[in-house]
């Protein structure tokens, strides 16, 4: 008996099967005491019913059939004396009626018995025939008796001789009859008995064997229920105290959690703060990106401007240097104008010389003259230098405004990219700046849950001391139940001291562990007889 | 002529002009006039110093570049290049002649005392140099333009030299 369950049956079917063969003897024990008592019943009842009356009605018919010829015989003896005559006519005809009547009884009677033949009932067919013509025939004779006054009693009783002799018929069939009925009641009676007597020794064999039965079944029941009640409290006590630790844990555990669960709400309020801290500054970040995309796009146009003004200085530089060339030219042809007058000074210094004395004055003016030319020609060529010069500061000018112009481009495209890049920043901090409040909103949630947890977990540690009481409590009751079942304190102290142990011993449950449990489970199981207990044991 | 004449003949106006980084100097009355540069019609198998020939009025002058006379290395015109058109007295006629020079500067009227004789300047020939004037605006080389160009040899001789 490895399991009370599987392998062999459980309580209720067993339960259920020796009530249910009980009921059956019962139900056999009574069903063949009612057959028998119903057939020893019906016998009585046809003895009492039929056969007994029968027998009585065909005593009273004898009876009736002399007090008949009594009658007769006195009507016969008193001729001459009409009025006893009538009277005796008179109870005559009574006598005969009943008897009639009577017939018709005990034919009926018969008719409705099994036991008795057409055959018989025809007897009584007979028999009534008889009296009808012995009644006839007594009823002719007393109308000539009437009607003749002179006929003495031995003439009439002449007369009376061949109708007599239905009368006597009748006396000679209805003691055979009787003989026959009583011969009947006998034979029923014999047979009632000794269906009684078959009945009796049924039932006390049945009661026996079911008796025998019940009384093996039972044992066999409570040595079972006794069995199993004993595994299924031990079992019991054992998982309490499982339970019963298991609570602890619970309970430790869920203090643990609820402690856990504390730290971690504070850790997620301060979350929560440096969340909010986090969420100003990326509200700060984009606002400061908005104004500094607004600043450089206030840079972008001003760089525009300056790009265009430089657009324009270069084109007036442009402007500058061609005028400062057209002015070259003519600062050259003034050049070429005072060096042809200072050849013309020259020449007339030359004719002067050629004049001689004469030519004195001419040769003064034409040395002034030569002067002012040369004045001309250095006024020219410095004015020419300088305009080279402005020319060339113009070009290097020039040079350096396109320079300008380019970089200020490459700065202008910066702007412009800063400009996108902070637009940019600012979209993305004020995303950051959503998800971050997202994200607060979240942590916010969490810390109630988290408080949630912790309220829970409380909950739970009260739950499973709760729990824990609730256990030693199923421990009291598996030893009410084991009181009430029948094993003794001692074995239930035994097992108890045994389930209190540590858990660590509880979970070394080794063969030898099994052993004093065995021992204590022998004091009110035999175990020895039982070989499937020791193999429960040996598998437990 | 004896010494002194001699210097007081070379007293006088000059007319000085440059050619390469010197001044040179030529008496007044040897001028005829001075002309801008203009385009000079070359001779065929002419010395290389000759450049050819202009007209100047109706007359036809030979051009001599006096950088190529005098050796020296010669230099594309430039708008201070001018002609000097010189009487030179040669074959027992005057004629006139072109001379090409870098450019005319003034006309001077030189003392004696400022000159010195070229006899100073030693074993030099030096027919075709009159004397060295000392000016302030620096040393004058005074030409006889007669020698300068009637020497056919002063050239080849300056080559040697």
């Amino acid at each position: 008996m490895n399991s009370t369950t599987s392998k062999k049956m459980t309580i209720k079917t067993l339960l259920k099967m020796a009530f249910g063969l009980a009921a059956l003897i019962t139900l056999v024990i009574g069903s063949v005491s009612y057959f028998e008592f119903n057939n020893t019943q019906a016998t009585t009842d046809e003895i009492l019913s039929k056969e007994a009356p029968l027998l009585m009605d065909t005593e009273s018919l004898v009876a009736g059939l002399l007090t008949l010829r009594r009658y007769e015989k006195d009507f016969f003896l008193n001729i001459g004396n009409p009025e006893k005559q009538a009277s005796y006519l008179k109870k005559h005809t009574e006598d005969v009626t009943v008897n009639m009547e009577l017939l018709d009884k005990m034919i009926a009677m018969v008719k409705s018995d099994k036991d008795l033949t057409d055959k018989e009932a025809q007897v009584f067919v007979t028999l009534k025939k008889d009296l009808n013509d012995y009644n006839v025939g007594f009823l002719q004779v007393v109308k000539q008796v009437q009607e003749d006054q002179s006929i003495t009693p031995q003439q009439a009783n002449k007369l009376m001789a061949p109708i007599k002799q239905n009368i006597h018929d009748m006396e000679t069939a209805l003691p055979e009859q009787e003989k026959a009925i009583k011969s009947m009641f006998t034979d029923n009676a014999t047979e009632m008995l000794s269906a009684a007597r078959t009945a009796k020794l049924i039932i006390a064999v049945m009661a026996a064997i079911g008796f025998a039965f019940i009384v093996a079944t039972g044992v066999l029941i409570n040595r079972r229920i006794l069995r199993i009640i004993g595994d299924v409290t031990k079992n019991l006590s054992e998982s309490s105290h499982q339970i019963n630790g298991a609570s602890a844990q619970i309970a430790s555990s869920s203090q643990v959690l609820a402690e856990g669960a504390s730290e971690q709400a504070a850790s997620l309020e301060e979350t929560s703060a440096s969340l909010e801290e986090i969420s100003a500054t990326t509200k700060q970040n984009a606002e400061n990106a908005s104004l500094a995309n607004t600043m450089m796009q206030e840079a972008s146009s001003t760089i525009n401007t300056t790009g265009e003004t430089i657009s324009t200085l270069s084109a007036s530089m442009i402007d500058i240097a061609q005028a400062s060339k057209e002015t070259s030219k003519v600062i050259k042809t003034i050049d070429e104008i005072a060096f042809q007058t200072n050849l013309l000074a020259l020449n007339a210094a030359v004719e002067a010389a050629r004049a001689g004395e004469s030519g004195a004055g001419f040769a003064v003016v034409a040395d002034e003259v030569r002067n002012l030319a040369m004045r001309a020609a250095e006024a020219a060529k410095n004015t020419a230098l300088l305009i080279e010069s402005t020319l060339e500061k113009v070009n290097a000018g020039s040079a350096l405004m396109e320079k300008t112009g380019v970089a200020f481009s490459g700065v202008s495209e910066s702007v412009q990219k800063v400009g996108s890049l902070v637009s940019e920043i600012a979209v993305a901090s004020n995303e950051q700046a959503h998800g971050i409040s997202q994200v607060n909103k979240a942590v916010t949630e969490m810390d109630q849950v988290t408080q949630q947890n912790a309220a829970t977990a409380e909950e739970s540690a009260s739950a499973s001391e709760e729990l824990s009481a609730q256990t030693e409590a199923m421990r009291s009751i598996t030893e009410d139940l084991i009181a009430v079942v029948g094993l003794n304190r001692d074995v239930a102290n035994d097992r108890t001291a045994q389930h209190t142990r540590s858990a660590e011993t509880r979970r070394q449950k080794t063969r030898p562990n099994l052993l004093p449990k065995r021992a204590a489970a022998q004091r009110f199981i035999p175990l020895d007889a039982d070989d499937d207990f020791v193999d429960f044991a040996a598998k437990a | 002529m004896d010494e002194k004449t001699e210097e007081i003949s070379r007293e006088g106006k000059y007319l000085t002009f440059s050619l390469g980084t010197e001044q040179y100097g030529i008496g007044i009355l040897k001028i005829k006039e001075i002309i801008g540069m203009m385009p000079v019609t070359a001779l065929p198998q002419a010395p290389d110093y000759m450049k050819g020939v202009i007209n100047l009025r109706g007359k036809v002058i030979p051009i001599v570049d006096l950088r190529t006379k005098f050796a020296m290395p010669t230099q594309a015109e430039t708008e201070r290049t001018c002609i000097i058109v010189v009487e030179v007295a040669g074959r027992g006629t005057q004629c006139l002649t072109g001379l090409v020079v870098d450019g005319v500067s003034e006309v001077l009227n030189i003392k004696s005392e400022q000159i010195e004789a070229h006899s100073s300047l030693g074993d030099l020939h030096s027919e075709s140099v009159l004397g060295l004037a000392k000016m302030e605006s620096g040393v004058k080389i005074l030409l006889d333009i007669d020698q300068v160009i009637n020497s056919e040899t002063s050239a080849a001789l300056q080559l040697a030299a």
